[in-house]
């Protein structure tokens, strides 16, 4: 078994902390991660209460997996109430902060009420207190982790943090760990600033045991190799997750321009061809790739800026490396703002880690915005004088830092586009579902995309369904409910074990079990896994029901459900939601207004969760 | 491929290939390049194309025509003429 | 003679050596307790792996009072014999690299002994970063 068995328990309003034992039965049903943490969460909160107050819970959940020698076991989940959506937010990372958490001894950290004072948490194995932060309060990620490593005097602790953004409750702040991985998405860093918790530092020296060494490293080969033979894990070591843009810019579904357009010309100018090629300075954006704990594939870019690049010419404290452009990023700063200056875009990547921000949400934010201010709706009065043009990169950093430190117009952007274009009467020009932002795919040429647009849990999310194969195939709403649902519930599993998706380009479901079966036990069948992840996909949706959320929420902008494409392989083409969403709450088990039916409920025993 | 063999492939019609960065070192050096212009003789079919960039055979590639999709059952059916834009990407998947 | 061989600009600080390591020597995935070292510089710009280099003149061998630490000559490894070894710590002083530490949990030090020959790090690692050979007989 690689569970510890042991949850840490910070009560921030009464300033202690405490140790519980980790309920295995729930264990045993949701096996660990995204599942086990909503569990605690449904146990913990009303999830009517207002996701930026005390009664709001914070959980940072490892899996059984994370910290194993699994390749990509460096996983943890965000589990809480998103401010952003006000619905269920699980926020998934990378890096190496996860794997520490379980190294101090912990399956499940979790976060309750709310400190006086700004503190910071300090795990070191089974000792954990929490320490006053007045004077890490109103500083960076950057500067948080650095003090915290310099204070404690070890350079080994890892540490996950809230800059500006989340103190003051940017509606997507994140929490970032190790500089440049973050807990992205939802404002569960927001969450974190509500309960005045500035960071958590964690030094583990206990390790994760390992019951039967000999057969973890017969699977754990087996599978290393799979991933080292497989095509699609060889372009994500070369080439970074940016290699979709040119991609989706050819297919005709890369949003640009705040889904006005669905091509973007300036993509060549931040591809990862781009990246690489040098600049007339002789200046290289890319310098390496990186990876997270425990993974061998290494997605991560390590970039830098051109010294001489008018963003930073006189800021020397941005001319070192750090994260570079993903394909989320690429298109959050790039396509959808209308940008195509990478040094721009990588500034603004390191802005968003810096303080602390959701890139996908600031850069649709920014879009709506921009589309405001094109159709006059904003001028220059509201923006600080600076032009909102599609296109102007001068505006995407000056906008990214004000956000991040929460100064002038940057007040309105950490509204997030929902909150933002309702403020300005125009409600419609929000890209979002549930109240988060679009990912780098329009729904109108990727339709089973939509389908999984509008039925995620936490808003729109890319990460949450994998359709991509059926929608390459053909586009049309057809026969996009089914892979649609499957691979939900295949993610919550994976989502819960500790692992990383990035893995599926090798790993089918099987190749999961086998790992899962030789660290936790033979019970782990492949049945018993996907239906964990099924019924945490129900858990999550029920604690949604509860939060007051209902059918009406399942829904596309009118962009993308009534205005045909403009050009790509789907002109013409609508997302045919009207069509997919029947047939997916059929294959649910729900009822035709979206609720688990008492049948599913029990199929699934989660009765006590009804509504 | 020697460049002989290249002329011999060349032809009078003209279409504009789009290549996605993941596949530029994947093909011959001398297409290694994100965007340019293809001599083509009538009738040459994308199969021949993807050939002739000495892209793998099995190899899995989004293939893109006048801003249609083209599924890989009709790579050796459907022929180019002079003008078409054809792009060839890497497959998409999560990211 | 074999010997790692560590490339830092293969490195992509994974940690799959760390792992390997730990679970080598300590039967469990700990990598506080790895004989090799990840060094992260700059946000991850240089990643550095690191480990004992098996000095010739191998000064924690010299510094041991109780002649804890001896040589195998066909492997050209200085390994510790942990019931001679009293956790006097004088040998992590004496080495300048701080690559042979104190484990808390047992009470001695280890350091890096090429896992008696197969090391476990040079296997695990999935980018070549280290290597296992003899270097006269690597081809440049
Ligand atoms: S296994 Fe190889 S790539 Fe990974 S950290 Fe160790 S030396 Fe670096």
């Amino acid at each position: 078994m690689t569970w510890h068995g042991k949850v840490l328990i910070a009560d921030l309003s009464a300033n202690t902390v405490r140790t519980e034992p980790l309920n295995q039965a729930w264990a045993d049903e949701y096996l660990g991660g995204r599942g086990l943490a909503t569990r605690y969460l449904t146990e913990m909160m009303n999830p009517k209460a207002d996701a930026l107050s005390p009664e709001n819970v914070l959980i940072f959940a490892t899996g059984p997996m994370t910290g194993t020698m699994a390749s990509t076991s460096g996983r943890y989940c965000v589990v809480t109430k998103g401010p952003l959506t006000n619905a269920i937010a699980c926020s998934n990372s990378g890096g190496k902060f996860g794997a520490e958490l379980k190294y101090a001894g912990y399956d499940l950290l979790i976060c309750t009420g709310k400190a006086v004072k700004p503190v910071y948490l300090l795990i070191e194995d089974g000792n954990a207190q929490l320490m006053p932060a007045d004077d890490l309060w109103g500083t960076t990620v950057w500067h948080t982790e650095e003090f915290l490593k310099e204070k404690h005097k070890d350079p080994q602790i890892k540490v996950a943090s809230i800059g500006v953004a989340g103190e003051q409750g940017v509606k997507y702040a994140c929490v970032v760990n190790d500089l440049h991985r973050a807990a992205g998405r939802s404002g569960v860093g927001a969450v974190m600033g509500s309960k005045h918790l500035k960071a958590v530092a964690v030094r583990g020296t206990v390790g994760v045991p390992c019951a039967n060494p000999e057969r973890v490293m017969a699977v754990t080969k087996e599978t290393h190799q799979l991933l080292k033979d497989s095509d699609g894990r060889r372009e994500l070591t070369e080439f970074g997750t940016n290699a979709m843009i040119d991609s989706m810019h050819a297919f005709g579904g890369l949003p640009t321009n705040n889904f006005l357009k669905m091509t973007f010309e300036g993509s060549k100018n931040i591809n990862p061809e781009a990246m690489k090629t040098p600049n007339e300075n002789g200046h290289t954006n890319l310098i390496t790739n990186k990876a997270c704990f425990g993974c061998t594939i290494a997605c991560g870019r390590i970039a830098h800026i051109d010294k001489q690049h008018w963003s930073v010419r006189n800021r020397e404290n941005y001319h070192h490396a750090s994260g570079g452009l993903e394909y989320e990023t690429a298109y959050a700063f790039g396509p959808v703002v209308g940008v195509d200056d990478i040094d721009a875009l990588t500034f603004a990547g390191y802005l968003m880690n810096e303080h602390g921000m959701d890139p996908i949400s600031f850069g649709v934010t920014l879009a709506a915005a921009m589309e405001l201010y094109e159709l006059g709706i904003l001028t220059n009065e509201h923006t600080d004088g600076v032009p909102l043009n599609f296109g102007n990169a001068e505006a995407l950093t000056i906008m990214a830092e004000k956000t991040g430190k929460q100064e002038g117009f940057g007040k309105e952007l950490g509204l997030g586009s929902k909150l933002l274009c309702e403020k300005y009467g125009r409600p419609e020009l929000a890209m979002v579902v549930k109240g988060q932002e679009f990912a780098g795919y329009d729904s109108r040429a990727l339709q089973g995309m939509g389908l999984g647009y509008a039925t995620s849990n936490r808003g729109a999310c890319h990460l949450k369904h994998d359709v991509f194969a059926e929608d390459m195939a053909d586009q049309s709403g057809d026969g996009k409910a089914v892979p649609c649902k499957n691979s939900q519930d295949q993610i919550a599993m994976i989502d819960s074990t500790g692992l990383c998706l990035f893995t599926t380009s090798a790993w089918d479901t099987d190749a999961f079990q086998r790992q899962i079966a030789a660290a936790c036990g033979d019970d782990w069948t492949r049945e018993k896994l996907l239906e964990s992840g099924e019924r945490t996909w129900n858990l999550e949706r029920l604690f949604n029901l509860h939060a007051g959320l209902t059918a009406a929420d399942d829904t596309l902008p009118p962009r993308l459900l009534e205005t045909p494409a403009p050009e790509g392989v789907a002109k013409g083409k609508v997302c045919e939601l009207d069509k997919m969403l029947p047939e997916y709450y059929s294959l649910r088990g729900w009822t035709d207004t979206g609720i688990p039916t008492q049948e599913t409920l029990s199929r699934l025993s989660l009765n006590e969760h009804a509504v | 491929m020697s460049d002989a063999h290249l002329d011999s492939e060349e032809g009078s019609l003209q279409i504009t290939l789009s290549l996605g960065s993941g596949l530029l070192s994947k093909v011959d050096e001398s297409y290694r390049d994100t965007s340019q212009t293809l001599a083509i003789s009538e009738g040459i079919t994308i199969d021949s194309v993807l050939n002739r960039l000495g892209l793998p055979s099995n190899m899995a590639v989004l293939v893109i025509l006048n801003d249609a999709l083209v599924q890989p059952s009709q790579f050796a059916l459907q022929a180019l003429t002079n003008g078409d834009r054809l792009s060839v990407m890497p497959p998409i998947h999560a990211g | 003679m074999k010997q790692l061989i560590l490339d830092a600009d293969k490195c992509t600080s994974c940690l799959q050596c760390e792992l390997a390591c730990s679970l080598e020597h300590e039967g469990l995935f700990a990598p506080a307790y790895s004989r090799i070292k990840v060094f992260e510089f700059e946000h991850g710009k240089r990643n550095i792996p690191y480990t004992c280099t098996q000095c010739d003149e191998a000064w924690c061998l010299h510094a041991c009072p109780t002649n804890a630490i001896a040589i195998n000559l066909e492997l050209g490894t200085k390994y510790v014999i942990e019931d001679l070894c009293v956790g006097c710590k004088v040998c992590t002083l004496a080495c300048p690299y701080g690559t042979i530490n104190y484990n808390a949990k047992s009470g001695k030090v280890t350091k890096c002994n090429l896992c008696s020959g197969d090391p476990k790090c040079a296997d695990a690692c999935p980018t070549g970063a280290i290597v296992y050979a003899d270097p006269q007989e690597l081809t440049v």
